[in-house]
């Protein structure tokens, strides 16, 4: 039996999840391997029977907690989807701010009534089987996790940096070129993205399992950055910090 | 053999001569700070004979870093056959040091089992040598690659204004300056590019040691405090091993259509300096910590490999430190280790 | 040609695996289950016990497997497989009659001439039994060849147990001497319990014939190691095998390195004596 597959999202941009309708060329195979059973962008179906639930956001209202913990509850297995689910992304910038002084900012001086709580990704809400990291994931990415669900394999991401593809491509390292770049400690996959259209990598996918990240630290500044700067490259996608919440 | 020179003219006839029957890859200027790469001709002007080095070295012509070894098509029973794509290439303008690198892959691929792919491409390769413009990283006279004697079809030297010496290394060398009618060189130029090569060997960066002693300097260094020193910055990501033009080492990975029709298993490059290259599926991993994975490097190149087949796995090249942003650099460490075991025996006397 | 390469035969295939037929598939434990293989063409592997073979799943991939049978008449082959990932869950999946992929036999595997005339203490810890069954086989088909056989063979609980419906004919049939132990007490083990080295004390055996060939997780190494030479054996008469990351089985990928041996070409069985030197070893 296929496996049955729903996606929700959170607090996003849904362009991961939208990311998913882009692979227009391979639907019809994905199609083949996996039915879609609950998904608010294309579907109006619904069902609670899940075997893999792909979610993307983060989570950021009491009211989320609830929903992800429904969903955990009805799915076999739970799929982060995105940056925002990985590691809140630029959702998670806000947690550096008092939640009132959030709320002010965002909705004005009637702000108190919202329902808002310091960002976080999934798992720090309930456990999470896989996460597709990327702002926004790689198609390539999300493809092979579902083929390698429906063959029976376990996904995996590279556990090495960037710099590892980057090499595999050829390219001229953006340090040569002038530029600053958190390769060495962002985990890979995404083939180099930025680097091999002459951009810097931010480290969009989160850092690899043992990041050097002393070592990095001194590399940034040594290039001239600010302590303020180089924190600023870490943090810009990966501001999730668990002592902030 | 006579010796003869060639001029600006005669190079890009030769260029425009060898792309009649083979693809040509000469190295090119790449945007950023003395950045090279080796890329098909398509202008022979655009090539730049006059370089430092290559981001990667040549042997990604025969060892692609992504290339499909094998072919299936799924069904009962699976039906795999083997997948080896080569074609006639020219390398134009490669240094010794590379020439050295490429000969390292020849004997460790054909060591016992003969790698298929690489033998076949390699056998439609022909090179082109070129003396180089060494920087502050390179080392090749240390490790006695700075020339070669063998491993090239014609290699040239440079004699200024575009014009080289031309050393014929073999009969399709001779057959590639069929038509081009060159001059014999004159003693003059003769000398001077002996002295410049002299002069050259002396300014490079030096191992404080002959080289045919490293094995035995890594005797007992298994425990020396040189390489957690050393791998304090390291940040595990491969660019070193990457960059090598002696290193060998692959991962393989499966690929499967969406439509699970049909699969390949691909290889692709790898490491020993990454985190997760000697983990077994318990998750134990034999080399956890950076200090170990940089030792093995280490060990691997001036010394394993060094005794197996009769020379060090390393040209000297300087790609490893060049590229690693926190310059982690062997020559300094086989100094620091050389100074260990002489200030022991010392010690020890 | 400008290149001196290699004078050698052409291996085109090296890398691709020959279809090989599933004809039976046997669990062992909840974790462990055997299966065994014939290729389509019904041609013989021709292994020694101790190597191993590329094992690939189709669109899955391709793991290192120890042959754990000896060669016989039928040319058939057995694995003995734990569930770990991609491939080994695979393998638990197959029912039979599939066709899957084989390259090999790799490796040196035991030298079993060299063995001739001696007694022999094979010591198996949980899986590491598995390519001591060739081993053993092997033994049992050639017994006049061998001197006296102990197997001492460890496991955590009673249900981890392999080949259980045979260990009574390595006994009867091939006169060995077989000792199980589990680590911990356990209400449905009545035999010996304790970790492996504890069944030493009791074992007589003559140091200068005898040829140990220790199997099992890699902390387990150090620990038989030390008791076989309080027994008295010699480095040289202490036979390991060893197990590492692999991907090519050909000495290409490098992957299975320790110092300055590649496991899959100068191993998986190596002695006591080659390795300890080795500080990636053991
Ligand atoms: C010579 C030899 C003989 C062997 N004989 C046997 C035998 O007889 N029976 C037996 O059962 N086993 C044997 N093994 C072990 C067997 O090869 C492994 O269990 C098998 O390769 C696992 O493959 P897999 O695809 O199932 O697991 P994988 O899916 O490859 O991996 C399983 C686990 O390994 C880790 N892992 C894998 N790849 C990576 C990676 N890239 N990065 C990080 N972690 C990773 C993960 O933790 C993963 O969960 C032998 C091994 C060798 C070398
Ligand atoms: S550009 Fe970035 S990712 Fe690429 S090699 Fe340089 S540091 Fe690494
Ligand atoms: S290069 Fe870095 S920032 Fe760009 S997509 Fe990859 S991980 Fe993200
Ligand atoms: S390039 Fe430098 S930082 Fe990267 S793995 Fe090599 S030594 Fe370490
Ligand atoms: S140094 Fe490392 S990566 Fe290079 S060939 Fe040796 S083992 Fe392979
Ligand atoms: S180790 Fe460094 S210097 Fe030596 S060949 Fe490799 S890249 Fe060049
Ligand atoms: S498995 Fe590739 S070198 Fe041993």
């Amino acid at each position: 039996m296929k496996p049955r597959v729903a996606v929700f999202s959170f607090t996003s941009c849904e362009g991961c999840s939208l990311a998913i309708l882009e692979c227009e060329n391979e639907l019809l195979d994905v199609i083949n391997l996996v039915d879609f059973v609950r998904w608010r962008e294309a579907m109006t179906e619904t069902s609670d029977e899940i075997d893999i639930a792909f979610v993307d956001g983060s989570i950021s209202t009491h009211e989320d907690v609830r929903k992800l913990q429904e969903i955990r509850e009805m799915s076999k297995m739970l799929i982060a989807l995105g940056a925002c689910a990985h590691t809140t992304c630029i959702t998670g910038l806000k947690n550096r701010f008092g939640m009132s002084q959030v709320k002010e900012i965002v909705y004005g001086p009637d702000g108190a009534q919202f329902d808002t709580i310091p960002a976080r990704p999934l798992r720090a809400v309930v456990p999470v089987d896989f996460e597709l990291p990327g702002c926004p994931i790689d198609r390539g990415e999300f493809l092979r996790c579902v083929r390698d669900l429906a063959l029976g394999k376990k996904p995996k991401l590279p556990n090495y940096p960037v710099c590892v593809e980057c090499k595999r491509k050829g390219n001229v390292c953006v340090f040569f070129k002038g530029m600053k770049c958190m390769g060495p400690v962002a985990r890979a996959g995404c083939g180099a993205l930025c680097p091999s259209f002459g951009d810097y990598c931010e480290a969009c996918r989160g850092f690899v399992d043992n990041p050097n990240e002393e070592s990095h630290k001194e590399t940034l500044t040594e290039h001239g950055l600010t302590v303020q700067e180089v924190m600023n490259y870490f943090t810009l996608f990966n501001a999730y910090d668990e002592s902030q919440i | 053999m006579t010796v003869r020179v060639i001029d600006k003219q005669g190079v890009r006839r030769l260029v425009e001569n060898l792309q009649q029957e083979a693809k040509v890859v000469a190295p090119h200027r790449r945007e950023g700070e003395n950045q090279w790469a080796f890329q098909e001709v398509t202008d022979p002007d655009q090539i730049c004979l006059e370089y430092v080095t290559t981001c990667l070295p040549p042997k990604e012509f025969a060892f692609p870093t992504r290339e499909t070894l094998v072919r299936y098509r799924l069904g009962d029973p699976f039906a795999a056959e083997a997948v080896i794509q080569a074609e006639p290439i020219v390398l134009f303008g490669v240094h010794p040091c590379d020439i050295y690198g490429l000969q390292c892959l020849d004997i460790a691929y054909c060591d016992e089992h003969c790698d298929p792919n690489w033998v076949a491409r390699r056998a439609q390769m022909r090179i082109v040598g070129v003396d180089c413009i060494p920087d502050e990283w390179c080392f090749c006279a240390a490790m006695g690659t700075a020339t070669v004697d063998s491993g090239f079809d014609l290699f040239l030297n440079a004699l200024g204004d575009g014009a080289y010496l031309v050393e014929v290394g073999t009969e399709a060398g001779e057959k590639m300056l069929a038509g081009l009618e060159l001059r014999e060189a004159t003693a003059a130029e003769i000398a001077a590019v002996k002295k410049r090569l002299t002069q050259r060997i002396k300014r490079e960066r030096q191992i404080e040691e002959d080289t045919r002693n490293l094995p035995l300097r890594f005797t007992g260094k298994a425990q020396s405090p040189v390489w957690e020193k050393h791998a304090e910055r390291c940040y595990s990501c491969g660019t070193c091993v990457l960059v090598c033009p002696t290193c060998i080492c692959f991962d393989v990975v499966d690929e499967v259509s969406l439509d699970l029709q049909e699969g390949t298993r691909d290889r692709v490059w790898d490491g020993c300096m990454l985190e997760d290259f000697a983990v077994v599926a318990s998750g134990e991993n034999f080399r956890e910590e950076r200090f170990q994975r940089l030792r093995h490097r280490h060990f691997r190149k001036y010394a394993y490999l060094f005794t197996k087949y009769g020379r060090p796995y390393c040209c000297g090249c300087g790609r490893c430190v060049r590229q690693c942003l926190v310059h982690i650099d062997p020559v300094a460490i086989l100094n620091d280790l050389i100074a260990e075991s002489k200030g022991g025996a010392t010690r020890g006397a | 040609m400008a290149l001196e390469l290699c004078q050698c035969e052409r291996e085109s295939d090296l890398y691709v695996p020959r279809p090989t037929r599933v004809t039976r598939v046997k669990p062992q434990t909840t974790l462990e289950t055997m299966i065994t293989l014939q290729f389509l063409d019904g041609a013989d592997l021709g292994h020694r016990p101790g190597q191993f073979v590329q094992v690939f799943i189709p669109a899955i991939g391709e793991a290192p497997i120890s042959i754990c049978s000896a060669p016989n008449p039928e040319n058939t082959f057995d694995l003995c497989v734990r569930k770990l990932g991609d491939v080994t869950s695979a393998i638990h999946r197959l029912q039979g009659g599939e066709v899957i992929g084989i390259r090999g036999p790799f490796g040196n595997g035991f030298d079993m001439e060299a063995l001739q005339g001696h007694d022999l203490l094979i010591v198996g810890g949980g899986i590491g039994l598995v390519p001591l069954r060739g081993v053993i086989q092997y033994v049992a088909q050639h017994r006049e060849d061998y001197g006296e056989v102990t197997i001492l063979y460890g496991f955590k609980t009673p249900a981890e147990q392999l080949f259980r419906d045979e260990l009574d004919s390595w006994v009867t049939e091939g006169q060995m001497d077989l000792r199980l132990t589990v680590d911990r007490p356990h209400p449905d083990w009545s035999g010996h319990v304790g970790v492996i080295t504890t069944l030493f004390p009791d074992l007589k055996l003559n140091p200068q014939r005898t040829k140990a060939l220790v199997v099992g997780p890699p902390i387990m190494y150090q620990f038989v190691i030390t008791e076989c030479r309080l027994k008295g054996l010699a480095d040289d008469n202490i036979i390991l095998s060893l197990e590492r990351r692999m991907r090519c089985g050909v000495g290409k990928c490098g992957h299975c390195q320790i110092n300055n041996k590649y496991v899959c070409m100068d191993g998986p069985v190596f002695t006591f004596s080659e390795v300890k030197h080795m500080w990636e070893a053991i």
